[in-house]
Protein backbone atom coordinates (compact mmCIF):
# COMPACT_ATOMS: atom_id res chain seq x y z
CA UNK A 1 0.00 0.00 0.00
CA UNK A 2 1.65 3.38 -1.01
CA UNK A 3 1.44 6.17 1.36
CA UNK A 4 -0.30 9.01 0.68
CA UNK A 5 0.77 11.83 3.29
CA UNK A 6 3.92 12.62 2.18
CA UNK A 7 5.11 16.23 1.98
CA UNK A 8 6.64 15.66 -1.59
CA UNK A 9 6.41 12.44 -3.62
CA UNK A 10 2.66 11.30 -4.72
CA UNK A 11 3.16 7.76 -6.39
CA UNK A 12 -0.05 7.40 -7.33
CA UNK A 13 0.99 7.93 -10.80
CA UNK A 14 3.72 5.74 -10.95
CA UNK A 15 1.87 2.81 -9.08
CA UNK A 16 -0.68 2.89 -12.15
CA UNK A 17 1.93 3.52 -14.20
CA UNK A 18 3.28 -0.36 -13.46
CA UNK A 19 0.24 -1.94 -12.71
CA UNK A 20 1.15 -1.41 -9.09
CA UNK A 21 4.09 -4.11 -9.85
CA UNK A 22 5.71 -3.83 -6.16
CA UNK A 23 9.03 -5.16 -7.66
CA UNK A 24 9.38 -2.83 -10.83
CA UNK A 25 8.50 -0.05 -8.03
CA UNK A 26 11.23 -0.74 -5.80
CA UNK A 27 13.57 -1.33 -8.83
CA UNK A 28 12.97 2.49 -10.24
CA UNK A 29 12.57 3.63 -6.73
CA UNK A 30 16.02 2.64 -5.50
CA UNK A 31 17.49 3.91 -9.09
CA UNK A 32 15.95 7.52 -8.20
CA UNK A 33 17.48 7.32 -4.96
CA UNK A 34 21.04 6.54 -6.70
CA UNK A 35 19.81 9.52 -9.32
CA UNK A 36 19.46 11.83 -6.59
CA UNK A 37 23.13 10.82 -4.65
CA UNK A 38 24.40 11.72 -8.46
CA UNK A 39 22.89 14.76 -9.00
CA UNK A 40 23.31 16.31 -5.69
CA UNK A 41 27.41 15.64 -5.77
CA UNK A 42 27.28 17.94 -9.34
CA UNK A 43 25.38 20.18 -7.98
CA UNK A 44 27.91 20.04 -5.30
CA UNK A 45 31.31 19.98 -7.34
CA UNK A 46 30.26 21.23 -10.37
CA UNK A 47 28.71 24.96 -9.65
CA UNK A 48 32.04 25.98 -8.17
CA UNK A 49 33.41 25.26 -11.24
CA UNK A 50 31.09 26.94 -13.03
CA UNK A 51 30.40 24.11 -15.25
CA UNK A 52 27.26 25.98 -17.00
CA UNK A 53 26.67 22.57 -19.58
CA UNK A 54 27.79 19.93 -16.64
CA UNK A 55 25.07 21.48 -14.30
CA UNK A 56 22.36 22.16 -17.50
CA UNK A 57 22.99 18.63 -18.45
CA UNK A 58 22.91 16.77 -15.11
CA UNK A 59 19.68 18.81 -14.37
CA UNK A 60 18.35 18.29 -17.56
CA UNK A 61 18.84 13.83 -16.84
CA UNK A 62 16.83 14.41 -13.80
CA UNK A 63 14.21 16.31 -15.04
CA UNK A 64 11.42 13.81 -16.02
CA UNK A 65 11.94 11.86 -12.56
CA UNK A 66 10.36 15.02 -10.92
CA UNK A 67 7.02 14.34 -12.25
CA UNK A 68 6.82 10.85 -12.13
CA UNK A 69 7.86 10.78 -8.49
CA UNK A 70 4.79 13.69 -8.32
CA UNK A 71 7.20 16.05 -6.79
CA UNK A 72 5.31 18.92 -8.14
CA UNK A 73 6.65 21.97 -5.26
CA UNK A 74 10.12 21.45 -7.15
CA UNK A 75 9.10 21.39 -10.52
CA UNK A 76 9.68 25.07 -11.55
CA UNK A 77 12.38 25.46 -9.71
CA UNK A 78 14.39 22.47 -11.81
CA UNK A 79 12.65 24.31 -14.78
CA UNK A 80 14.70 27.40 -13.71
CA UNK A 81 17.74 25.79 -12.92
CA UNK A 82 17.75 24.23 -16.33
CA UNK A 83 16.98 27.27 -18.47
CA UNK A 84 19.47 29.46 -16.04
CA UNK A 85 22.01 26.59 -16.84
CA UNK A 86 21.25 26.22 -20.51
CA UNK A 87 21.01 29.93 -21.02
CA UNK A 88 23.61 30.79 -18.51
CA UNK A 89 21.81 33.66 -16.88
CA UNK A 90 20.46 34.94 -14.15
CA UNK A 91 23.48 33.46 -12.55
CA UNK A 92 23.29 35.46 -9.31
CA UNK A 93 19.73 33.51 -8.61
CA UNK A 94 21.09 29.87 -8.32
CA UNK A 95 22.26 29.81 -4.84
CA UNK A 96 18.84 29.97 -3.37
CA UNK A 97 17.12 27.78 -6.39
CA UNK A 98 19.98 24.84 -5.17
CA UNK A 99 19.65 25.32 -1.58
CA UNK A 100 15.63 24.77 -2.39
CA UNK A 101 16.78 21.69 -4.25
CA UNK A 102 19.12 19.85 -2.34
CA UNK A 103 16.59 20.71 0.81
CA UNK A 104 13.70 18.99 -1.23
CA UNK A 105 15.72 16.37 -2.55
CA UNK A 106 17.14 15.21 1.05
CA UNK A 107 13.34 14.71 1.90
CA UNK A 108 12.14 13.28 -1.03
CA UNK A 109 14.89 10.64 -0.15
CA UNK A 110 13.79 9.87 3.12
CA UNK A 111 10.08 9.82 1.82
CA UNK A 112 11.23 7.25 -0.73
CA UNK A 113 13.10 4.65 1.63
CA UNK A 114 10.42 5.48 4.16
CA UNK A 115 8.22 4.04 1.01
CA UNK A 116 10.79 1.01 0.67
CA UNK A 117 10.86 0.38 3.82
CA UNK A 118 7.01 -0.34 4.15
CA UNK A 119 6.73 -1.92 0.78
CA UNK A 120 9.28 -4.71 1.91
CA UNK A 121 7.35 -5.05 5.16
CA UNK A 122 4.55 -5.15 3.73
CA UNK A 123 6.09 -8.32 1.01
CA UNK A 124 7.21 -10.12 4.42
CA UNK A 125 4.08 -10.11 5.26
CA UNK A 126 2.13 -11.33 2.94
CA UNK A 127 4.41 -14.11 2.53
CA UNK A 128 4.30 -15.40 6.09
CA UNK A 129 0.08 -14.77 6.09
CA UNK B 1 5.09 -15.05 -34.00
CA UNK B 2 7.49 -12.29 -34.79
CA UNK B 3 8.42 -10.59 -32.04
CA UNK B 4 9.40 -7.11 -33.00
CA UNK B 5 12.61 -5.43 -31.47
CA UNK B 6 12.93 -1.91 -30.35
CA UNK B 7 16.13 0.13 -29.08
CA UNK B 8 15.80 2.10 -26.40
CA UNK B 9 18.31 4.83 -26.17
CA UNK B 10 17.48 6.84 -22.87
CA UNK B 11 19.99 7.76 -20.01
CA UNK B 12 17.46 8.42 -17.29
CA UNK B 13 17.80 4.81 -15.30
CA UNK B 14 13.94 5.32 -14.07
CA UNK B 15 12.37 6.40 -17.25
CA UNK B 16 13.85 3.86 -19.47
CA UNK B 17 13.26 0.98 -16.62
CA UNK B 18 9.64 1.88 -16.78
CA UNK B 19 8.97 2.41 -20.67
CA UNK B 20 11.16 -1.38 -20.97
CA UNK B 21 8.45 -2.61 -18.44
CA UNK B 22 5.51 -1.02 -20.03
CA UNK B 23 6.94 -2.39 -23.45
CA UNK B 24 7.68 -6.16 -22.82
CA UNK B 25 4.49 -6.50 -21.58
CA UNK B 26 2.96 -5.22 -24.99
CA UNK B 27 5.48 -7.88 -26.19
CA UNK B 28 7.83 -6.46 -27.54
CA UNK B 29 11.56 -7.24 -26.83
CA UNK B 30 14.00 -4.11 -25.68
CA UNK B 31 17.40 -3.46 -25.72
CA UNK B 32 18.45 -0.87 -23.55
CA UNK B 33 21.31 1.77 -24.33
CA UNK B 34 22.42 4.72 -21.75
CA UNK B 35 23.89 6.68 -24.69
CA UNK B 36 23.86 7.60 -28.50
CA UNK B 37 27.41 4.93 -28.87
CA UNK B 38 25.51 2.40 -27.55
CA UNK B 39 22.34 3.02 -29.12
CA UNK B 40 24.75 2.73 -32.34
CA UNK B 41 26.19 -0.19 -31.75
CA UNK B 42 22.52 -2.12 -30.54
CA UNK B 43 21.03 -0.66 -33.69
CA UNK B 44 23.61 -2.07 -35.80
CA UNK B 45 23.94 -5.52 -34.23
CA UNK B 46 19.82 -6.15 -33.10
CA UNK B 47 18.62 -4.27 -36.46
CA UNK B 48 15.43 -3.17 -34.68
CA UNK B 49 12.12 -2.85 -35.48
CA UNK B 50 11.82 0.53 -34.05
CA UNK B 51 14.04 2.84 -32.60
CA UNK B 52 13.36 5.09 -29.41
CA UNK B 53 16.44 7.65 -28.69
CA UNK B 54 16.33 10.51 -26.13
CA UNK B 55 17.63 13.90 -28.29
CA UNK B 56 20.30 14.53 -25.53
CA UNK B 57 22.13 12.08 -24.53
CA UNK B 58 26.40 11.72 -23.90
CA UNK B 59 28.96 11.17 -26.23
CA UNK B 60 26.70 10.86 -29.53
CA UNK B 61 23.40 12.54 -29.51
CA UNK B 62 20.00 11.81 -30.45
CA UNK B 63 20.07 13.97 -33.90
CA UNK B 64 23.96 11.94 -34.77
CA UNK B 65 21.96 8.64 -33.87
CA UNK B 66 19.36 9.71 -36.44
CA UNK B 67 21.79 10.88 -39.09
CA UNK B 68 24.02 7.58 -38.52
CA UNK B 69 20.82 5.38 -39.39
CA UNK B 70 19.60 7.29 -41.94
CA UNK B 71 22.68 8.83 -43.90
CA UNK B 72 25.26 5.70 -42.92
CA UNK B 73 23.12 2.67 -42.62
CA UNK B 74 20.47 3.79 -45.09
CA UNK B 75 18.03 1.91 -43.55
CA UNK B 76 14.05 3.64 -42.97
CA UNK B 77 13.36 1.94 -39.45
CA UNK B 78 10.71 4.14 -37.64
CA UNK B 79 12.37 6.34 -35.15
CA UNK B 80 10.86 8.55 -32.32
CA UNK B 81 12.98 10.68 -30.75
CA UNK B 82 11.86 12.05 -26.91
CA UNK B 83 12.34 16.34 -26.23
CA UNK B 84 12.03 18.83 -23.46
CA UNK B 85 10.66 22.04 -23.65
CA UNK B 86 13.29 24.33 -25.01
CA UNK B 87 14.38 21.70 -27.78
CA UNK B 88 11.75 22.55 -30.43
CA UNK B 89 14.94 23.59 -32.84
CA UNK B 90 16.11 19.94 -32.17
CA UNK B 91 13.07 18.77 -32.83
CA UNK B 92 12.98 20.14 -36.24
CA UNK B 93 16.74 18.93 -36.99
CA UNK B 94 15.26 15.76 -35.52
CA UNK B 95 12.09 15.85 -38.58
CA UNK B 96 14.51 16.48 -40.97
CA UNK B 97 17.16 14.20 -40.57
CA UNK B 98 14.28 11.47 -40.62
CA UNK B 99 12.61 10.55 -37.21
CA UNK B 100 9.40 9.59 -37.62
CA UNK B 101 7.55 10.86 -34.55
CA UNK B 102 8.43 12.63 -31.37
CA UNK B 103 7.26 12.98 -27.52
CA UNK B 104 7.55 15.48 -25.63
CA UNK B 105 8.89 14.97 -21.85
CA UNK B 106 7.61 14.14 -19.36
CA UNK B 107 4.70 11.82 -21.24
CA UNK B 108 2.83 9.28 -20.54
CA UNK B 109 3.70 5.60 -21.32
CA UNK B 110 0.38 4.88 -22.27
CA UNK B 111 0.68 7.50 -24.92
CA UNK B 112 4.23 6.50 -26.02
CA UNK B 113 2.36 2.46 -26.17
CA UNK B 114 0.06 3.74 -28.81
CA UNK B 115 2.14 5.69 -31.03
CA UNK B 116 4.58 2.70 -31.14
CA UNK B 117 2.05 0.74 -31.95
CA UNK B 118 0.92 2.96 -34.61
CA UNK B 119 4.36 2.97 -36.40
CA UNK B 120 4.49 -1.09 -35.91
CA UNK B 121 1.41 -1.87 -37.39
Amino acid sequence: MIASNHQYIDLQSLKENTFDDASIMQEIMTLFIELIDEYVIILNTELPNKNWEGLFKATHKIKPNISMFGISQLEPTILQLENNFRKEEHLDTINNLIEYTLTVFKDVKKEIITELKSMNNEHKENRFS
Amino acid sequence: MNIKKIVLAEDNTTLSLLLKFRLEKEGYELFMAVDGKEALELIEKESPDLILTDIMMPFVSGLEVISHVRLKLDVDTPIIVFSSAGQEEMVLKAFNLGANDFMGKPFSPNELIIRVKRLLS
